[in-house]
């Protein structure tokens, strides 16, 4: 009887909802996807068919009608709800007769290469990681060579194999910085940005000191990216445009007293290692408040891309508190700044030329005219760009750009990297940064950082002295 | 019962021939869809991840490369990811006390309560919820508030009610799995209970009706008569647990991401397939895992057929 | 409950055992021992969502000044409104329900079918098939998701509404399972007079198996919709579109380094348990009941 009662409920609902799911679709498609949502929707078909049809043909971005869609997609889950993309791209859309549909994953790292196992990973999307250099031409189409798209777009070899160039950065952000509140920094008393980790952390000494603000905010309960923060500091901090090259040309230890990736991860270790530096209980940290505190000057400093400076900047009332300084790492008494590619956007190989040739516009306008970059505050990839305003800290400091990696090294890094799982780039559970913060928490004194290191080289020199690649490479030169 | 379905009768010979046919008829058309779906869905993947155990591939599947026993060999051989089995134990034996409280709950709620309805609407519904939605609370019932970012989580808040001092649950390696152990009860903890109630319930009222009479007490009650006739159930639930240790991850994952020794083997492995795209070395130990499952239920059904 | 009947059927006698009388006062002091107790324990669970739902209330400010349990000065209604136009939460309610619909309509039928088959014809064959069922109950699923997506995207399922339908259909054994075991209880005499009558095995099952599943089929019910309603994953990969979301990514649009603030997260999550919520009042009963069913019998 009950059942009875419970599947009649369940139909009756289930009826009124996909009634109800015809006529939401109607309206919001027709709205969204434009003239072919529509005119799918006007046919009687149940609310399934609908959405079956309509992203069968927002995914395979066949013509629908006269106009093309083209599938985009984005790590940016924020900028898609809150509509900024597609506002953006509304000139884009008309000024080509075009449909763009956005995507957004919120784990994109991990589920676009899954997807990257079909030939349905959208038509333009960010080229993850995960591909290595040399498998490029396997999943997108070439833009250009590299003479040509250098010539107009900074970091065109970032994703570039074989003197083929297959993305173009939708964004390029100053890697060596640190985000920081200006008023609560003034107000410590503190009138030169620090140069040298000894200064950067008896400024912080001086603003728990003077201010009520926290003067470093860890993040830790989300370590598992924003520990990853810091090493975009290790090349800026290097000071030199081969780092990586040279650490395995010279088959030396990663991490060395002195150098960039022991001396960043030192910084840390002292930071974290001092309670009154930091957020009482950094396991409970607070991602989601920080962006306000940081603004309202109850956080001082913390290690962000200046990606997250907008949105620091767009969490409270202060957006003028906020500033961004070069890390403290000095080279013969330089600073210096890496200015990298954040994602960089390609396009879908396995699509018709008609897409190909609509996704290449695409990319273009969206580097050079949509203007996102800059609304981030971040960095055009666009030779002769305006840098973003909040670089006036960096005037001292010297930008540079990586090299590419030499031929028969390209992608060695990487694969050292993951096959130690030493995971300069990674934020897993036993990694090194994660190991060196847990360590400095607990209290744990210096013989326990070292000893992280020594087994994080331990593992690195054993994985590269066993790479093939690197071995050729070392004999041939 | 097995042999009963359909038998023969010899005055119905030539019937039953006709009925054989559509036996065969029936078991192939009922089962060709699900069949279908399961070699589709499970048993076609399932041979991948055995094939890619023993490749080099990452999570594109280009340049794959066979390796033989590498990856088990480094399974076995680098402490790092069997070593993650560890915290297993503090899994099991919170399912141990679980078990023990919904049993007791269980209890209590079949005796002459009033509101007991209430009680198990509530007990039971953490169970009905989302798992991202039980992490995001947990981290702010655990959260240490630092007075300036943030308050006091609720733990501590409730604490300093009584006068307490706050403690940081999440950072200190000591309390931090049973932390993550207290998370876990709470959402399942509720399933046990009803599931308990209905197997109590299931004992005839006679039976405690005599035991009134004799005058039985709450404790003689669940001891003589309670749990004689739910033991089966308890048995089973036991071995359940052992697997559902083995295998833990969606607490940790999402309260801790397995940071301060929180880790967990299923966890390794997605972190090993997915952040250092070792879809080979992944696919070895999701193998392993299984091999340990297949033990544990080999010992469960050889268990229930002794009783049996 | 096989099991449990069984053993009720051993004779039972409890004047073999000698209980000792409990004084009244004792049992007056057990009740109300009995009522802190279960309501210490309800407290437990509630406390964690109390904060939740007073959170969603505040404003940013209070939420970072007050504490946990002060009630915020202005109710405020804000956040829900950011977190439900956000979250996308109407379209995904209604793709929600619709992917609720089809799968469970769709488990029901195959693995009522199967179960039928499996537990009924007790060939070689089906034994076999009943062993590879057990055998993928048990497969850790963390390595394989590269082959299944592979798979739907081949048959052309992908950001269509039907593959989560069909993932959540074919991959379902436990409900085969659920069904098997309540049909070990289910007499064969049933099938074999309306043998006798003439039915096919079709009418057998059609008429007879199936409307002795019902509280099976509840149970089944249940299962799947806690596991479908919560599950964020497969809508996530295989359904990226917008016009397909559903509530569980509604919820986790709030997390990650872009994530919003923790008013609107909690408004979010109060959003999304809503729907649970209610259909858990108005079938508390009958999930009890039929959960236990099922999970007697896992």
């Amino acid at each position: 009887m009950k059942l009875r009662k419970l599947m009649a409920g369940f139909l009756a609902a289930s009826t009124a909802l996909s009634l109800a799911a015809c006529s939401t679709n109607t309206t919001s498609t027709s709205t969204s996807t434009g003239d072919s949502g529509a005119a799918n929707n006007s046919t009687d078909s149940s609310a399934a068919d609908n959405n079956s049809t309509d992203n069968s043909t927002a995914g395979d971005s066949t013509a629908s009608g006269d106009k093309l869609t083209l599938t985009v997609l984005t790590h940016r889950t924020d900028r898609k709800d809150d509509g900024t993309l597609a506002e953006m791209t509304k000139s884009f859309e008309e000024a080509n007769n075009c449909t763009v549909v956005y995507q957004a994953f919120t784990d994109y790292a991990t589920d676009v290469p899954t997807m990257m196992n079909t030939t349905e990973y959208g038509d333009v999307l960010m080229i993850p990681d995960t591909v290595k250099l040399e498998d490029l031409s396997n999943f997108f189409e070439p833009l250009g060579t590299y003479d040509e798209m250098n010539e107009k777009y900074m970091w065109a070899d970032k994703k570039m194999y074989d003197n083929t160039v297959y993305g173009i950065a939708h964004l390029g952000t100053i890697a060596g910085g640190i985000c920081y509140n200006k008023r609560i920094w003034k107000e410590a008393g503190i009138t030169e940005l620090p140069k040298t980790p000894e200064d950067f952390i008896a400024d912080l000494k001086a603003i728990e000191a003077n201010t009520d603000a926290i003067p470093y905010y860890t993040n830790f309960a989300n370590a598992d990216w924003t520990l990853v923060q810091w090493a975009s500091l290790v090349n800026s901090a290097s000071g030199s445009k081969s780092y990586e090259t040279d650490i395995l040309t010279s088959q030396r230890d990663l991490f060395v007293p002195g150098d960039a990736y022991y001396e960043v991860y030192k910084l840390m270790f002292d930071i974290f290692k001092d309670p009154t530096l930091h957020e009482e209980d950094p396991a409970t940290s607070d991602w989601e408040g920080c962006k306000k505190a940081i603004n309202d000057g109850k956080i001082a400093t913390m290690v962000m891309g200046s990606w997250a400076v907008s949105q620091f900047k767009e969490a409270g009332e202060n957006p003028d508190d906020i500033g961004y300084m070069p890390a403290p790492f000095s080279v013969n008494g330089k600073q210096y700044a890496e200015s990298t590619s954040d994602y960089c956007l390609g396009i879908n190989k396995n699509r018709s030329d008609e897409i190909k040739e609509l996704g290449k516009k695409y990319i273009t306008w969206f580097v050079e005219e949509s203007g996102f970059a800059q609304k981030e505050g971040s960095v055009c990839a666009l030779r002769g760009s305006e840098m973003p305003d909040y670089l006036t800290d960096f005037a001292d400091c010297e930008f540079f750009v990586t090299d590419t990696a030499p031929d028969g090294l390209v992608g060695v890094w990487d694969a050292i990297n993951n096959d130690s799982e030493v995971g300069t780039w990674q934020g897993d559970a036993a990694n090194f940064k994660i190991q060196i913060a847990e360590a400095a928490f607990a209290g744990e004194g210096e013989d326990k950082f070292e000893s992280i290191i020594a087994d994080a080289n331990a593992k690195w020199n054993a994985t590269r002295d066993a790479n093939e690649d690197l071995k050729a490479y070392l004999a041939a030169n | 019962m097995a042999a009963e379905t359909v038998k023969p009768k010899r005055t119905f010979i030539q019937w039953i021939r006709g009925y054989t046919g559509q036996k065969y008829l029936t078991t192939v058309l009922f089962l060709l869809i699900p069949l279908v779906l399961l070699i589709l869905f499970t048993l076609i993947p399932a041979v991948n991840m055995g094939i890619f155990s023993f490749q080099k591939r990452d999570q594109l599947g280009v340049s794959v490369e066979w390796v033989g026993f590498d990856n088990y060999v480094r399974l076995f051989t680098d402490s790092s990811y069997l070593s993650t089995f560890a915290n297993s134990i503090y899994y099991l034996i919170g399912s141990f006390v679980q078990q023990g409280l919904a049993l007791f709950i269980a209890t209590l709620l079949c005796s002459k309560i009033k509101l007991a309805n209430v009680f198990k609407g509530v007990l039971f519904f953490p169970y009905m919820m989302n798992g991202v939605a039980v992490s995001l609370i947990f981290r702010r019932f655990f959260q240490k508030g630092d007075g300036i970012t943030n308050t006091e989580g609720t733990l501590n808040s409730i604490l300093m009610m009584f006068g307490a001092d706050p403690v940081k649950w999440l950072s200190n390696p000591d309390i931090v799995n049973f932390c993550l152990v207290f998370a876990s009860i709470w959402r399942y903890i509720g399933f046990d209970i009803v599931m308990y109630i209905g197997a109590i319930q299931s004992i005839s009222p006679d039976v405690y009706e005599a035991a009134d009479l004799d005058g039985a007490n709450a404790w003689q009650r669940f001891w003589y008569i309670i749990f004689p006739s739910i033991r089966p159930i308890v048995a089973l639930q036991l071995i359940l647990a052992i697997k559902g240790a083995v295998s833990v991850f969606e607490i940790p994952y999402i309260i801790t991401g397995g940071r301060n020794g929180t880790s967990t083997f299923v966890i390794k492995t997605i972190e090993t397939a997915f952040q250092y795209q070792k879809i080979g070395l992944a696919s070895a130990m999701a193998i392993v895992l299984l091999a340990i499952i297949l033990i544990i239920t080999a010992i469960q059904k050889a268990f229930f057929r002794e009783r049996k | 409950m096989a099991s449990l009947s069984k053993k009720n059927d051993q004779p039972f006698d409890i004047s073999d055992y000698h209980f000792t009388e409990t004084p009244k006062s004792v049992k007056i002091l057990f009740k109300v021992l009995t009522y802190l107790f279960l309501g210490m324990c309800c407290l437990v669970v509630i406390l964690p969502l109390l904060v939740v739902l007073i959170g969603a209330f505040k404003t940013h400010d209070e939420y970072i000044t007050t504490n946990v349990f002060t009630l915020p000065a202005v109710p405020q209604f804000q956040n829900f409104v950011t977190a439900f136009i956000n979250g996308n939460v109407m379209k995904g309610l209604l793709n929600t329900a619709i992917i609720l619909v089809i799968s469970c309509f769709g488990t029901i039928i195959t693995g009522t079918m199967t179960a039928f088959v499996l537990q009924r014809f007790k060939m070689l064959f089906t034994r076999a098939v009943k062993g590879v069922f057990l055998f993928a109950a048990l497969l850790p699923n963390i390595a394989m998701q590269v082959t299944v997506f592979q798979i739907v995207s081949k048959l052309g399922l992908y950001n269509t509404i039907w593959a989560p339908c069909i993932l959540y259909i074919g991959t379902d054994i436990v409900s085969i399972y659920i069904f098997i075991q309540f049909l070990d209880n289910i007499s064969v005499s049933l099938d074999e007079s309306a043998i006798l009558d003439g039915a096919s095995y079709f009418r057998v099952y059609w008429s007879i198996i199936l409307p002795m599943l019902r509280p099976a089929i509840a149970t089944v019910l249940v299962i799947k919709f806690v596991s479908i309603y919560n599950d964020f994953y497969t809508a996530n990969l295989y359904m990226p579109s917008d016009d397909l979301s559903v509530v569980s990514t509604a919820l986790y649009k709030f997390i990650g380094p872009y994530s919003a603030q923790w008013e609107v997260i909690f408004a979010g999550i109060i959003i999304c348990i809503i729907p649970s919520l209610v259909i858990f009042l108005f079938l508390q009963k009958f999930i009890y009941s039929n959960l236990v069913a099922g999970s007697v019998k896992e």
